[in-house]
């Protein structure tokens, strides 16, 4: 469901569009590095064979971004497969990298909601400046504070308190939601699990065969 | 003091060359440095008579026999360069934005009604490239968006909305073509009217020209694999850059071996004509010639 609910809030005909009509993922979408990610998606080639990619420098930013040109069928596989390798590759390197040898259990232990949370946070914000902890993490707000940076806050924190890090704290932590991605990242997560809800109760309220 | 100077002369449309600003790469010719840190070079052009263009947020520089000027576009922003098949160069860019030179001197010819859209909006009115992409009407001068914006220009010079979306998809996915064994096409680059580098999720590239692809280029450099930011050819060279910071990297089209060309990162866009390489980078404009 947290895909359902990526893809409609970043284009939201992405759900209801099955041609294949080309579109661009920056211009009419959120994948701003889809075309630089196509070949480590793990998708089959007879899939992502068909996409383009155009590099260029972002208007608002001057920065490189790299969309993909896609089939508008594929809009929904390719939030799915974002979500998931912004997770799998940039927020689990990033645990290894903090965490050390303590990682596995990092992530082991932390809860669905928790691990929703963090999926939502690496989809919008997947690297991230380092934490001053000299500075306030609202000083700290805005486009650079990742879902790395976040990690690092919640490791410093962590530590000050002669205590372990738990993913879940990004749920409980008051300081991060100062943090628009933390917040937009659990706003996802509260609609997905509303929709999730709604999914069950109408399954229990339909009989199969009206399903 | 001197960035309130720095800041006056550029804003009277005279380029500056800050105190500060870093020496040149060996081999190459700093043509110009930017007064703002904050400011980026987005497109390049090197003209017919080797004189040189090049913009950023609200500017284009023009440069020249020993000269260099500055015109101030207010909130344009120029994407891309191009000319038509007379020299004159061509700038394209948001808000439908089309700006020639004439006399020396850009002037915006076409632009959206209305004040200019934000948000998604905004991108659905850039141009993103110029030029006679569309082999059923050779002799058109379009200038293209990413997939569904169009505008040519009709034989009395005005630029009006294309038909359909099939010029802007010309212009950014290059024509339906079938390409060699092997190759499934993930970005199409035109070069000039008639000749275009197409790169191949397989990791090679070909050099395509008049409805027909002429040459493999081999397997590009490893950092293009995942993105390609843009392509320029002279003669019998094709350039690349590729990379985060972009780096450029050439060969020749006959037994293609692709090196990388030392002293430049950061590269935002690239042009080569002639004899010459002009590349542009957050900062400055630099120009090789052999």
């Amino acid at each position: 469901m947290l895909t359902v609910v990526t893809a409609a809030r970043e284009n939201s005909s992405s759900l209801s569009d099955v041609s294949m009509s080309p579109i661009e993922t920056w211009h009419q979408g959120g994948l701003d590095f889809l075309g630089a990610e196509i070949h480590r998606l793990g998708l089959p080639t007879s899939v992502t064979e068909a996409w383009r990619r155009r590099t260029f420098i972002s208007k608002e930013t001057g920065h490189r971004v790299t969309p993909a040109i896609i089939p508008a069928r594929d809009q929904v596989l390719a939030y799915a497969a974002q979500l998931r390798a912004s997770y799998t590759h940039n927020f689990r390197s990033h645990v290894n990298a903090i965490l050390g040898a303590r990682a596995d259990d990092a992530l082991a232990q932390s809860s669905r909601i928790g691990t929703l949370a963090w999926k939502a946070y690496s989809f919008l914000a997947p690297g991230g400046a380092d934490y001053d902890p000299r500075k306030s993490v609202a000083a700290q707000s805005g486009q650079h504070f990742g879902s790395r940076t976040a990690l690092l806050f919640l490791q410093h924190r962590a530590q000050s308190q002669d205590a372990r890090l738990a993913l879940d704290d990004i749920l409980t932590a008051p300081e991060l939601n100062s943090v628009e991605w933390v917040r937009s990242s659990k706003v996802r997560v509260a609609e997905a699990l509303f929709l999730e809800r709604m999914w069950t109760v109408t399954r229990e309220l339909l009989p199969p065969s009206e399903l | 003091m001197t960035a309130v100077l720095t800041g006056l002369l550029f804003a009277a449309g005279i380029a500056v060359i800050p105190p500060k600003a870093t020496p040149a790469p060996e081999g190459w010719e700093k043509l110009y440095q930017s007064p703002s840190k904050k400011t980026w070079i987005s497109a390049v052009w090197l003209a017919r008579d080797g004189s040189w263009r090049a913009a950023g947020p609200g500017f284009i520089v023009s440069g020249g026999r020993g000269t260099v000027k500055t015109t101030d576009l207010g909130d344009g922003y120029v994407t891309s360069f191009g000319e038509d098949t007379t020299g004159v160069v061509m700038a394209v860019g948001g808000n439908q934005a089309i700006w020639e030179e004439k006399d020396g001197a850009f002037q915006r010819v076409h632009e959206r009604a209305g004040p200019p859209r934000k948000g998604r909006g905004a991108h659905e009115d850039a141009l993103d490239g110029i030029g006679y992409v569309d082999p059923e009407a050779p002799d058109r001068l379009v200038a293209y968006g990413t997939l569904h914006l169009s505008l040519s220009r009709d034989p009395e010079g005005t630029w009006k909305p294309s038909k359909g979306d099939s010029a802007a998809k010309l212009g950014t996915l290059g024509p339906d073509i079938h390409p060699p064994s092997g190759c499934h096409i993930a970005g199409w680059h035109w070069i000039d009217r008639v000749t275009a580098v197409f790169e191949c999720h397989e990791g090679m590239a070909f050099l395509y020209r008049k409805g027909t692809t002429l040459a493999g280029l081999g397997r590009l450099p490893k950092p293009c694999e995942a993105s390609m930011l843009g392509v320029t050819a002279r003669d019998d060279e094709v350039f690349v850059a590729c990379g985060d910071p972009a780096e450029v990297w050439r060969t020749g089209i006959k037994g293609p071996a692709w090196s990388r060309i030392p002293g430049v990162r950061g590269v935002t866009a690239l042009k080569a004509r002639d004899r010459c390489l002009l590349v542009g980078t957050r900062t400055a404009v630099l120009r090789r010639c052999d």
